[in-house]
C-alpha cells in the first residue's frame, strides 16, 4: 500500500513542480519583456515569490548565484538535482535547454524561448496528469490491495 | 569605495576568461596601476595599453614591449567568454549598449565590442560574431576636479563644459566633481543630479552606485541625456545637473529647458584642441543655449585629469593657462599655477 501512496505521490508532486516551472517560465516572460533585467537577477526576484518556495532547483540556483556563481554555472548545478522536485531526466533535459538559451539573444529571442520551453512544459504537464489520471489511482488501488492480501496472509 | 589603481585594474579584468584573468592578475602592482587599457582579438595576442604604449604578453605571463613569436594570443572560446561575461550572461539585458558599441561594466569601466554589425534601413540593429573586446580601465582619482573645483567654482555655481580628447579624463574629473559639489567641498552642499546614460560616471551596477558621486547626489541610470535631464528637473531640484558626452538634439533642448530653471550644468565634448571645439557645430549649439560659462580644456590622455586651460565664454578670456614655457608650470594672469601631476609622473 505504501508503494502505491509512494508511486501515486510521485506524480502529484512531479505535476505540481512542473506546474511551478510553467508559472516561473511565464515570470521570466513578464520580468525580460519589462525590465530586461540580467537572468541572474530575475531568478533573485523569483525565489522570495511565495508560490516558488516548493521549487527547490530555483532555490538551488539562488544560493549558487548568492555565491558568487555565474548564472550558467548556477542554473546547470540546481537543474542537476532537480529529481529532489519529482522531476525527471527528459524534463531536467528541458530546463537545461532553457537555462543554455537564457541572456544569449536579444528580447524578442528570449521571448521566443520562453515562448517554444513554455509549450513543451506544457505538454509535459499534460501527459502527466494523464499519467496520473490513468494510473496514479490504480497505483493506489493496487498498494491497498496487496497491503489488504498481506494481512489476510498473516491472519 | 576608496580603490587604488591597481584594484581598480583587477576589478576590470574580472570579466576576462579566466586563463586571461589569472595571466593579468599575475602583473606587479606597479604595472597595473599604469594600464589603461586590455585590449583582446580573436587568434591574436593579448595586448596591454600601457600609458600609450603596447605591452604583449608571452605564455608564462612575462611582459614585453616587442611582439613576438610566444606572445599570448586570445583564443575564440575565451573572447566569447569574455564577452559572456561583460554582459553578465544576458544579451538582452545590453542590446542598446552593444549596438552603440560598449558596455559599461561594474567599476565604471568601458568595454567596446567589435563584430559584424547587423543591419536594417541602414541602421545597426545587432552585432554578431562579435572578434575584439577593448576594456578601458576608469581612475578614480580623488583630486582630479580639486583644481577646477578652487578655480572654478570658489564663488559658487558655474556652468561648465569640459573638452579633451580620448583618455584625457573627462569622465573622471566630471565624477570627482559631483562628489566635491554635494558632499560640500565648495562651501555647500549642492543637489548635484548625474545623468549617467552609459553608466560610467557612477558606475551603477544593478542598482548599486559603485563609484562615490558624494552624499547630496541623485544618480539617474542609464536615462537618454534628454529625458534624464527632464526627469531630474522635474522631480528633483538639482542645483546642478552632471552629464557625460552631450550634444544630440533633444539633449539641447533639454540644457534649455534646465538653463530657463536657473539650473546649472556641467557636461563634456570631445575636442582636442580650442580649435577643434570651437570649429564644431555642437559647440555653437550649446554656447548658444547659455547654460556654459566657461570651456576647461583639458590636456591629453598621456596625463589625464591636467587642466590645459580654461575658457570664459562670457567675455574675455579669464586665464590664458597654456604652458608655453614648457617648465610644467601653468603661468596666467594671476597666481603661478602648477600643473597636476599624472600619478606616474611621481614615480608609481
Amino acid at each position: 500500500m505504501a508503494a502505491g501512496r509512494f508511486y501515486s505521490g510521485s506524480l502529484i508532486r512531479r505535476i505540481r513542480a512542473l506546474e511551478r516551472t510553467l508559472l516561473l517560465i511565464g515570470q521570466f516572460e513578464m520580468h525580460l519583456e519589462f525590465s530586461r533585467a540580467p537572468a541572474a537577477e530575475i531568478v533573485m526576484a523569483l525565489r522570495e515569490h511565495p508560490e516558488f518556495s516548493g521549487l527547490k532547483y530555483l532555490r538551488t540556483c539562488a544560493e549558487e548565484i548568492a555565491a558568487g556563481v555565474d548564472f550558467p554555472g548556477a542554473w546547470r548545478t540546481a537543474v542537476s538535482g532537480c529529481a529532489a522536485d519529482a522531476l525527471n531526466a527528459g524534463d531536467a533535459e528541458l530546463l537545461l535547454s532553457f537555462g543554455n538559451g537564457l541572456g544569449q539573444t536579444d528580447l524578442p529571442g528570449q521571448e521566443k524561448l520562453c515562448a517554444v520551453h513554455r509549450r513543451m512544459i506544457e505538454e509535459r504537464l499534460e501527459s502527466a496528469r494523464q499519467q496520473y489520471a490513468s494510473k496514479g489511482k490504480l497505483g493506489t488501488a493496487l498498494g491497498t490491495a496487496a497491503g489488504a492480501v498481506a494481512v489476510l496472509f498473516f491472519l | 569605495m576608496d580603490l587604488q589603481q591597481s584594484e581598480r585594474f583587477d576589478l576590470a579584468a574580472e570579466v576576462l576568461s579566466a586563463p586571461l584573468r589569472r595571466m593579468v592578475l599575475g602583473l606587479p602592482k606597479g604595472k597595473k596601476e599604469r594600464i589603461q587599457e586590455i585590449r583582446l582579438r580573436e587568434n591574436r595576442p593579448l595586448i596591454l595599453i600601457e600609458q600609450g604604449v603596447p605591452l604583449f604578453l608571452d605564455e608564462r605571463g612575462g611582459a614585453t614591449y616587442i611582439c613576438r613569436g610566444n606572445s599570448r594570443c586570445v583564443s575564440p572560446a575565451e573572447l566569447t567568454d569574455t564577452f559572456n561575461k561583460i554582459c553578465g550572461y544576458s544579451v538582452h539585458s545590453h542590446m542598446d549598449s552593444i549596438i552603440n558599441g560598449y558596455i559599461t561594466i561594474p567599476g565604471g569601466h568601458r568595454a567596446g565590442i567589435c563584430g559584424t554589425a547587423v543591419t536594417q534601413g541602414g541602421k545597426i540593429v545587432n552585432v554578431r560574431d562579435v572578434h575584439a573586446v577593448n576594456i578601458r580601465v576608469a581612475g578614480e582619482y580623488r583630486n582630479a576636479a580639486e583644481d577646477l573645483v578652487n578655480r572654478v567654482f570658489r564663488t559658487g555655481l558655474t556652468g561648465i563644459l569640459v573638452a579633451g580628447p580620448p583618455s584625457s579624463g573627462k569622465t573622471t574629473i566630471l565624477r570627482d566633481l559631483a562628489r566635491r559639489l554635494s558632499s560640500g567641498e565648495a562651501g555647500r552642499y549642492y543637489k548635484i543630479a548625474v545623468v549617467d546614460e552609459r553608466d560610467e560616471i557612477a558606475g551603477t551596477r544593478s542598482g548599486t552606485v559603485l563609484n562615490d558621486v558624494g552624499v547630496n547626489c541623485d544618480v539617474f541610470s542609464a536615462y537618454p541625456k534628454g529625458e534624464g535631464i527632464m526627469t531630474a528637473l522635474r522631480a528633483f531640484s538639482p542645483d546642478m545637473i552632471i552629464c557625460d558626452e552631450i550634444g544630440g538634439e533633444a539633449d539641447i533642448r533639454a540644457v534649455e529647458c534646465g538653463v530657463n530653471s536657473g539650473v546649472r550644468f556641467a557636461a563634456s565634448v570631445h575636442a582636442s584642441s580650442r580649435e577643434e571645439l570651437f570649429a564644431r557645430s555642437q559647440f555653437s549649439r550649446l554656447a548658444a543655449t547659455g547654460a556654459f560659462e566657461k570651456v576647461v580644456l583639458l590636456a591629453d590622455g598621456n596625463h589625464p585629469c591636467t587642466i590645459r586651460e580654461v575658457i570664459d565664454l562670457k567675455g574675455d578670456r579669464l586665464e590664458d593657462t597654456r604652458d608655453d614655457s614648457g617648465d610644467g608650470v601653468l603661468h596666467g594672469g594671476g597666481p603661478v599655477l602648477q600643473r597636476i601631476p599624472y600619478p606616474a609622473d611621481q614615480g608609481a
